[in-house]
């Protein structure tokens, strides 16, 4: 499934819109390859993605976002944003929202610095 | 108005006639007046239970007919899901459970395991019968909030 992500460079690196509204075993893999590509060749140290779109997100879903957050290194944050309540909900049931930094809003996330 | 309803759907061991499907199912539990929070409950415990009949039950064959019945009993949805894949290890479903990220190294992070901890944290009874060379699964979800993490085997 063609997930589209929307690229937006910031100062200390960039926002990547996830243009998808579910993410699920029929998507993660696209999803987190697509993720890869896009940064790969980017340095920031911040990578903060916009889950405004996304409703729904399984397990196969989860998986994607901890790889992703694997693939940019422990000097890179993957923070995420905009979650709705089911996505919330699946990251708190697993306690892997521990391993992202979680902003309400976009407005919220770009005002913190790294 | 709510009563026991009861509807079927048959798909195959493929994630796209699974989010098919789920988009079919989400719909009619509309058309029973279960509120949004209690589809996408739903709709999370069904996507994760198909998604093991397809990897592990069918092993990855895309050819596997699913069978997926859906009963609303007001606010209560049982769903029973046959296919004709593998048992179930110890013909027992797993109990799932979630070990605490910060006890893994960066790279050891896990990618996967989570589908069974989800299941038993959202469905109030997860049941499980081999009948003759056919898995049967039937799980209930209630209106209520999910079981507390503490009840779902969470590990640390």
């Amino acid at each position: 499934m063609d997930v589209r992500l929307d690229i937006e460079p910031i100062p200390d690196g960039l926002i990547v819109k996830v243009c998808a509204s579910r993410v699920d075993a029929a998507a993660a893999l696209a999803f987190r390859d697509a993720f890869r590509q896009a940064t790969a060749k980017t340095e920031g140290a911040r990578v903060i993605l916009d889950m405004e779109d996304v409703t729904f997100l399984d397990s196969s879903g989860l998986g994607a976002l901890v790889a992703m957050r694997k693939s940019l290194g422990q000097d890179r944050q993957l923070e995420l944003t905009t979650l709705s309540p089911l996505v919330a909900k699946v990251l708190r049931l697993t306690a892997m929202d521990k391993v992202f930094a979680i902003h309400p809003n976009k407005t919220a996330a770009l005002n913190q610095s790294a | 108005m709510r009563g026991r309803n009861d509807m079927m759907w048959s798909l195959t061991s493929h994630p796209q006639s699974v989010r098919q499907t789920l988009a079919q199912i989400c719909t009619y539990l509309r058309e029973c007046d279960l509120d949004e929070g209690q589809c996408l409950n739903v709709e999370l415990v069904l996507a994760e239970a198909l998604n093991n009949i397809c990897e592990h039950a069918y092993a990855g064959a895309d050819d596997g007919r699913i069978l997926t019945a859906i009963s609303c009993r007001g606010a209560e949805v049982q769903c029973h899901i046959t296919d004709k894949g593998r048992a179930m290890p110890n013909l027992t479903p797993p109990l799932g459970g979630f070990r605490d990220p910060d006890s893994f190294a960066f790279d050891e992070l896990p990618e996967g395991g989570f589908g069974w901890g989800l299941i038993r944290a959202i469905a109030q009874d997860v049941q499980y019968e081999r009948r003759d060379l056919e898995n049967h699964l039937f799980l209930t979800i209630a209106a209520e909030l999910e079981q507390s993490p503490q009840l779902a085997c969470r590990l640390v």
